[in-house]
């Protein structure tokens, strides 16, 4: 199912059970993934294309979603200006054991960049002296007291998901 | 070797082709594909690296998918048909 609300700057691609009986698709073989596991092993295939063509695909992996063969999708609603970025990104999640099976299913459906990224390897550049934190406090020009704020949330924020690594994964809000 | 490369989202470096098919030597590694892509963009090799000659945090370099990083960073060797991918870490979600 796409979920698209307006307040946020992504699309999703989620499977309907996920809205209606808040199924957890963080999972591996239908377990749940603690933080740890999350951390470990969970990541996603980045995808780039202009609005329409990540739209159109979105479209195509919708049913995969639903038979829970791709966990989930996300994709940008727009192009990210600030950033000089000329196309948008789409996230298509899931568990490195099965990112070879889902990597089939974007390559069928014509994707042709092949580039895996560990949601790990984002959150650390989403840490206080990580590359897109310190582009984004620089993209909006704040001053140091206002940058130290943003930085001492992101290293809240992250401290506080993942305080316990034995606990279940409950997701990031976006 | 036939080394397929595929430039994304690099509109800051004002890359000219996105798109390279490249013959490369045998003992091709990121530094030496580096080098040769920046001959068809310039200035790609003074921006996916860093002063002590390692990848530029700045980007993600791929091959076959994987991070550079996560393989031998700039000494990874290539192989005949391994497709390349770089993008801003940014681009990253």
């Amino acid at each position: 199912m796409i979920v698209d609300r307006p307040e946020s700057h992504f699309i999703f691609v989620v499977p309907l059970d996920h809205i209606e009986y808040r199924y957890n698709y963080i999972t591996l073989r239908g377990e749940p993934l603690t933080n740890k596991q999350y951390l470990e092993h969970w990541g996603k295939w980045l995808v780039f294309g202009l609005r329409e063509e990540v739209e159109e695909l979105a479209r195509k992996l919708d049913p995969y979603v639903e038979e829970k063969k791709i966990p989930a999708v996300k994709y940008d609603r727009k192009l990210i200006t600030e950033f000089q970025l000329n196309r948008c990104v789409m996230c298509v999640y899931c568990h490195d054991e099965t990112k070879d099976e889902v990597w089939e299913i974007l390559s069928a459906l014509g994707v042709r960049d092949k580039a895996w990224m560990y949601e790990r390897e984002t959150l650390e550049k989403w840490l206080p002296g990580g590359v897109n934190l310190e582009k984004w406090i620089q993209g909006r020009g704040l001053d140091h007291e206002n940058a130290e704020r943003v930085r001492a949330d992101a290293r809240a924020k992250f401290k506080k998901m993942f305080a316990d690594e034995n606990e279940i994964f409950t997701g990031v809000y976006q | 070797m036939k080394i397929d490369v595929r430039l994304n989202l690099l509109g800051v470096l004002g890359i000219k082709q996105s798109e390279l098919a490249l013959d490369t030597p045998a003992d091709t590694t990121v530094a030496s594909l580096i080098g040769l892509i920046d001959q068809h963009n310039p200035g790609f090799a003074a921006a996916l690296s860093t002063d002590d000659g390692d990848l530029s945090p700045q980007f993600v370099f791929f091959v076959n998918g994987r991070n550079a990083m996560s393989l031998d960073g700039m000494k990874t060797r290539l192989n005949a048909g391994d497709v390349i991918n770089v993008i801003p870490a940014i681009a990253g979600g």
